[in-house]
């Protein structure tokens, strides 16, 4: 079959990338990680099924499994968001040979569903099926049960992939996840006698007939890859095809940096590219709309009231604009980096700009946590405190990147151009995310909330006020790596 | 001017550049010759310092390319696309280019008059961002950036690609009268030999990375010598 061969291609596309001997280290870490989280998975498989017969005598847990496996696949999506590649490929060089259509579009399908990523909700499941279904329908309705759910979990993968690339489109396109799996979660607790009995029959025909609802569940996920490879179809060609409108009219200059000298000339320049180029625009939303999906949750809802939730969620709001976006550094600038690099210390101006603007969008964080302060559920010093931590030390860490980013990010194209980020990026973007977020945690059970916030500033501040110094060492580390690091770019670039 | 002494570059086993030693004077324009794969592009971007070399040092000016940023200020170069930051209008381009060798925007816009013709009321005031222009303008736009701030030493690399033949004829008119009227080094690679030998006083002949020929547009055998090359390496490639 042909798709195997391109999906030989992809692998070697991996393989052959510059980056791909830091890619090992990192895929080993993220393993490791992974296994963690199994361990965290198998605990919960474990403790479910006495925690639901408790909680709902009237019913067996599979049958409050099938009512909860809703709220599975919806943190399965967000769980893909945060964490997955979106899809891509590259695509070009196979449009013209006599290859159908589909079967190029089945290839990136493919690589959608034996993402190893599917099998790490098998480690809930399998616990729990033993414990709950065993003792009814033996080890048969174990399988039967975990297969029909892991099927179901490959329907979530190729929804994500819908997903994706709609919002590669349309950056609107975000709000569908969110309208199919608030709805039906929505219909869960507003509608519970039209709902609850539809998906506790699923529970219970998953445990009882498994190997009979497997068939019927092959079907749904046949005419879900059906429908998503028409989608991907239209939204691969449609890029493929797109030829950019003359931007008449609409190109703004951001004159206000001018009194900058040559730092205003590059902050310019990082505006024209977060606003111009979809990929970079694209990016820059979704931080936006993660930091809104936040302050919402803290503004509207408890589900974050304690306090390590509390700080996983500040802890985002502050940071994952930046994060989102000073982690493609160099990547992106490695589209035209030969003109930086002809040029006398552009590139360290270059990394100056970027980090005082995104020092400066962070504040727009600090402003939309203002509601909740107001509201009085955080205290504004611990706002500020984490603005200047992440500006001064969460920064410092994700602009690291600058010196190890070899491999160039289409500024456009996002689909038919190949991989987007890469392990070691993906590594250090979770350590920027997370690590930050424990320590603050950790300190909160040792100290009093004050001295917390003053650790933060004063850390921050330093590591503000120390800015040039380390951005210069950045810049002068990146110059040891130069040709290596160019190479990889020129290698990579679209 | 430049100076380049036991140049090596491998990529892997293939030889991409290797020379002893190679002189160019001031004033000079000089073409770089040879199919494709004899190391153009490489010699360019190891001169341009974004390739580092195996062995071996290329000096501007008496400035060694790896230790110090200094030749950058008097050197122009336009390589691939990678040389265009595609996201910007030609406008925003050139001012953010002069800008960074402290040309104000008059001083810009002043400059940019001198390539009007070349530009054919394509490339200023379209409001187009370079990505969405045709590739000979961005090749004229390449051009014009690597000429703006009035270089000492210019480099580009196949200049007339993707250029119409009235506009290559331009950039070959202007080539040599920048040469002549600035007193700057000129070093151009191109595959049309015509043109080359044309408007080059001094033509390299680069085989497999190594340097074959050297010749001035004096020599006797200038431009025989190189049409036997190119047309016995045809033959042999034939046969």
């Amino acid at each position: 079959m042909i798709e195997f061969d391109l999906l030989k291609h992809k692998r070697l596309e991996a393989k052959r990338n510059p980056m791909y001997e830091g890619n090992k280290v990192t895929k080993i870490i993220l393993y490791i990680s992974g296994l963690l989280w199994a361990v965290y998975l198998l605990m919960f498989g474990v403790l479910f099924p006495p925690l639901f017969t408790e909680l709902f005598p009237a019913y067996e847990p599979y049958h409050v499994f099938g009512n909860g496996v809703v709220f599975i696949w919806a943190l399965d999506i967000f769980i893909r968001f945060l964490y997955q590649k979106p899809p891509s490929a590259q695509l070009k060089p196979y449009i013209l040979l006599p290859i159908g259509k589909n079967r190029i579009i089945n290839m990136l399908m493919i690589d959608a569903i034996r993402s190893p990523y599917n099998l790490v909700w098998l480690f809930l499941v399998f616990p729990f099926a033993f414990i709950t279904v065993l003792p009814f329908y033996g080890f048969m309705g174990v399988l039967g049960f975990v297969a029909c759910f892991y099927v179901s979990i490959l329907i979530n993968a190729l929804l994500y992939m819908m997903f994706r690339s709609l919002m590669a489109k349309s950056f609107a396109y975000v709000l569908l996840p969110i309208v199919i799996y608030g709805l039906v979660i929505a219909g869960l607790f507003l509608l519970e006698d039209w709902f609850w009995p539809v998906f506790v029959t699923l529970g219970d025909l998953w445990a009882s007939s498994g190997w009979l609802m497997l068939p019927v569940m092959i079907v749904v996920f046949i005419l879900v890859w059906l429908v998503v490879r028409k989608v991907e179809l239209s939204v691969v060609y449609s890029e493929l095809a797109s030829v950019e409108k003359p931007t008449k009219d609409n190109v703004t200059d951001y004159t206000f940096f001018d009194r900058l000298g040559d730092l205003g000339e590059y902050m310019k320049l990082e505006m024209k590219m977060d606003v111009r180029n979809k990929n970079v625009r694209n990016a820059f939303l979704t931080g936006l709309f993660a930091i809104v999906v936040f302050v919402g949750l803290l503004l509207f809802t408890d589900m974050y009231s304690d306090g390590f939730m509390n700080t996983f969620a500040l802890s985002y709001i502050f940071s994952a604009l930046g994060i989102i976006m000073l982690s493609k550094t160099m990547s992106f600038e490695g589209n035209y980096i030969d003109c930086l690099m002809i040029r006398k210390v552009s590139l360290l101006t270059l990394i100056k700009a970027k980090y005082y603007l995104h020092c400066m969008f962070s504040a727009i964080a600090l402003l939309l946590t203002l509601p909740i302060v107001f509201k009085g559920d955080i205290a504004f010093s611990r706002c500020f405190a984490l603005y200047v931590f992440n500006c001064g030390v969460v920064f410092a860490v994700i602009m690291q990147l600058v010196v190890y980013n070899k491999k160039t990010t289409p500024l456009n194209d996002t689909i038919v151009k190949g991989g987007m980020t890469t392990g070691l990026a993906e590594m250090i973007t979770m350590g920027a995310l997370f690590l930050p977020m424990l320590v603050i945690n950790i300190l909160d059970v040792l100290l009093p909330l004050v001295v917390v916030d003053a650790i933060l500033m004063v850390s921050g501040l330093v590591g503000m006020l120390t800015s040039g110094l380390w951005l210069r060492n950045i810049y002068n580390r990146f110059n040891r790596r130069k040709y290596q690091n160019l190479e990889g770019l020129r290698a990579t670039r679209p | 001017m430049i100076e380049i002494r036991n140049l090596t570059k491998y990529f892997g086993e293939k030889c991409a550049v290797n020379i002893d030693s190679l002189d160019i004077n001031d004033g000079e324009l000089v073409g770089l010759v040879g199919n494709n794969g004899a190391g153009k592009t490489t010699l360019f971007r190891l001169m341009l310092d974004l390739l580092k070399a195996d062995s071996g040092d290329v000096t501007i000016d008496g400035i060694d390319v790896v230790k110090s940023e200094d030749w950058k200020q008097t050197t122009g170069a336009f390589v691939d696309s990678g040389f265009l930051i595609d996201y910007l209008t030609p406008e925003e381009f050139f001012y953010f280019i002069g800008k960074a060798y402290g040309m104000a925007k008059a001083d810009v816009d002043e400059r940019l008059l001198y390539f009007n013709d070349f530009m054919n009321g394509e490339i200023i005031g379209t409001k187009k961002l370079i990505r969405s222009m045709s590739m000979g303008n961005k090749q004229k736009v390449g051009i014009i950036s690597a000429m703006l701030h009035s270089p000492k030493l210019l480099i580009l690399d196949e200049p007339f690609n993707f250029l119409d033949p009235t506009s290559q004829i331009y950039v070959k008119d202007f080539l040599d009268e920048y040469c002549r009227s600035t007193g700057a080094t000129v070093i151009i690679s191109s595959h049309n030999l015509g043109y080359t030998i044309d408007v080059c006083t001094r033509v390299l002949l680069l085989e497999s990375g190594l340097l074959v020929c050297d010749k001035h547009k004096e020599d006797e055998d200038f431009e025989q010598q190189l049409n036997d090359y190119f047309i016995k390496k045809a033959d042999v490639q034939h046969t």
